[in-house]
């Protein structure tokens, strides 16, 4: 998959889990500064980002990945190596 | 089905008929709830699950389930055992009884629950008991456990560790979609069909004792004394038949010995009670098949009864949807039992039909005789069973058992020969050898339960078998490790007798199609090799 287009997916996702509007930004979206990233939504995040990237996410990585950078970081080096693309 | 997938299900779903239901887990049931409303969806079903609150599973098991209400359980290893859970780390020591016990416990609340529709995910256990073997043992006990209680097998691969470490999910991202699929088709299955037919085993279930060994004389089934379980047992089933229940019984056994006690006109349970009585020497598997097919019933509405771990094992691995239960070993745990028995077959207004019902139903089954079916491969199984064959040379010193055994075993008996001790001594001071072997396996020993005794020229002249121990391919095991021995045994002395089918059965499979009686050719070679794969099965000490 390309970089550009897990990006896109992850960002769909990442609004979608966290129940944001279509078009918001997310490229500083953090459990710090978005409300609705509580307990239970990054549970449902980390399922999301398991089953649509086909990745089994540890117990410290879930804990650690509370912020979109860090997710894409995470996604992009368990996906291909893409990471620094964006 | 995945997140996105997942998502855009539900948001283009434009109703449907309602789909209520009580998902209940040990962990986090909220993540669940997207993807339970997305495959309803694609059932056209507008789901309304209720999840029960975070590990409450438990409590809720321990109170009537609510009238009407439809419940889906989602079991791991420690719904059974829940010194098992991961999350509340390994415990400082674990007694195996202990968790077996707290693990039938828990099966019997769930056998409670009748109308529960029951997944079962095999997450791998913590290493609970210091012997590894021991815990795979264990993990795969709990899961024959689920099996019986009719509960759908999830995949391993399911369980996610890290997340149900972090949050309680015990179904990780990749499965979540699929066990959803799964969960929502459990909730929308037809409610599980009544019981209607209950199978039981005889030796040592409708009476103690084997009848094949023990004679009618022998085994017991009168309210006094070893008889008085059985007594109680036969009493409920004949309540069940007065209730339109069908009765019938498999046992590996000749027909005219298997009747002996009903025909003897002092039992409980007469002849006429039962559709059928099966006896024979095919896998009950098979039997019960061929039953469920001749009475055309699914094989949904059989119970069946056995004291036997294997023969459970059997029938549940080949027949999953037969409810199996195990007729307990201790007096102690019968009252639990019967609940458990009573309970899937509720009571309800009785009609003349239901009375008559055996009557209709038996005309169906007369004549059947069971097709000869292979039964399932058991490797896994009685690998697990962790038996050792302890194999004692009896040629010096006390041969008490050995000789008993040769004298009272009929089913598994090479000619029916008796001998007697004098007989014996003879036999080994020309320089023959008597050996016998007691089985041992994770639930205790079995006994002396195999003798052979060998002539100075290498043939079999005795080779006896408990019928206790069927199944477990002991018999396999000691003729290839005795052909395996320096000096091993070039015949048996094979006669056919009313009662020794199963001998039969065995020595034409080793040693090719038997041709009257005589001394039959044994190839150890031969037997060591093809047989060794049932040695593997066993720890096999000498004495």
């Amino acid at each position: 998959m390309k970089s550009s287009e897990m990006e896109h997916k992850l960002q769909e996702i990442v609004r979608a889990a966290l129940e944001l509007g279509p078009g918001t930004d997310v490229s500083h979206a953090a459990q710090a500064n978005v409300a609705s990233w509580d307990s239970l939504a990054h549970v449902s995040l980390m399922l999301a980002i398991e089953g649509e990237f086909g990745l089994v996410i540890g117990m410290r990585d879930q804990l650690e990945l509370t912020s979109y950078d860090a997710i894409r970081r995470y996604v992009a080096q368990h996906n291909g190596g893409n990471g620094g693309s964006a | 089905m995945n997140f996105l997938e997942a998502r855009r299900l539900v948001a283009t779903f434009e109703g449907g008929a309602p789909l209520p239901f009580v998902f209940g887990l040990s962990g986090t049931g909220e993540p669940f709830e997207l993807y339970l409303r997305a495959a309803a969806a694609q059932l056209g079903r507008a789901a309304d699950p209720t999840l029960l609150p975070f590990n409450t599973l438990a409590q809720t098991l321990r109170r009537p389930p609510d009238a009407g209400v439809v419940e889906v359980l989602l079991l791991v290893p420690w719904d059974f055992v829940p010194e098992a859970d991961w999350r509340s780390g390994v415990p400082e020591a674990a007694d195996e009884e202990q968790l077996r016990a707290r693990a039938t416990e828990t099966a019997r609340l769930l056998a409670q629950r009748t109308a529960a529709r029951l997944l079962y995910l095999p997450a791998p256990l913590p290493p609970l008991l210091p012997d590894a073997a021991r815990s795979t043992a264990l993990a795969r006990w709990i899961e024959s456990l689920a099996a019986g209680l009719g509960a759908r097998l999830l995949p391993p691969t399911a369980f996610a560790l890290g997340g149900y470490l972090s949050s309680g999910c015990p179904v990780g991202g990749h499965s979540i979609g699929e066990v959803a699929r799964a969960v929502v088709a459990a909730a929308a299955a037809p409610p599980p069909e009544p019981k209607k037919v209950l199978v039981t085993d005889l030796d040592n279930v409708l009476w103690s004792g084997l009848i094949a060994d023990d004679g009618v004389d022998g085994v017991a089934f009168e309210p006094v004394g070893r008889g008085y379980p059985h007594f109680v047992y036969q009493s409920v089933l004949r309540r069940l038949r007065g209730e339109g229940t069908l009765i019938a019984a498999v046992t590996r056994n000749d027909a005219d010995v298997a009747l002996g006690p009903f025909r003897s006109g002092r039992m409980l349970l007469r002849e006429a009670d039962f559709v059928a009585i099966v006896a024979s020497y095919h896998a009950k598997s098979a039997q019960i098949r061929e039953l469920a097919e001749r009475l055309n019933l699914g094989l949904d509405q059989f119970v069946f009864v056995d004291d036997n771990p294997v023969e459970l094992a059997e029938v549940s691995q080949l027949l999953p949807a037969v409810r199996c239960l195990a007729f307990p070993a201790q007096d102690g745990d019968l009252a639990a039992f019967l609940d458990d028995l009573a309970a899937l077959f509720p009571h309800r207004e009785i009609t003349a039909e239901d009375r008559a019902r055996t009557e209709l139903y038996r005309r169906r089954v007369e004549g059947m005789v069971p097709s000869d079916l292979a039964g399932a491969d058991l490797t896994r199984f009685l690998r697990d069973l962790q038996m050792t064959l302890t194999i004692h040379d009896r040629s010096r010193g006390d041969r008490t058992r050995a000789v008993q055994l040769i004298n009272k075993t009929n089913q598994f008996n090479l000619n029916g020969s008796r001998v007697t001790d004098e007989d014996v001594a003879t036999i080994l001071q020309n320089g023959g050898r008597l050996l016998s072997a007691t089985l041992s396996d994770r639930s205790g020993s079995h006994g002396e339960i195999l003798a052979c005794l060998v002539t100075a020229d290498g043939a079999i002249t005795a080779l006896v078998l408990s019928c206790r121990v069927f199944q477990r391919r002991v018999e396999y095991a000691f003729l290839a490790w005795l052909a395996s021995q320096p000096s091993p045994p070039r015949g048996a002395h094979w006669a056919s007798t009313p009662r020794n089918a199963p001998l039969r059965q065995f020595l034409g499979e080793v040693a090719g199609p038997l041709n009257g009686a005589g001394l039959v050719r044994l190839d150890p070679a031969s037997i060591a090799t093809r047989y060794a794969r049932d040695v593997e099965l066993f720890a096999i000490r000498e004495e």
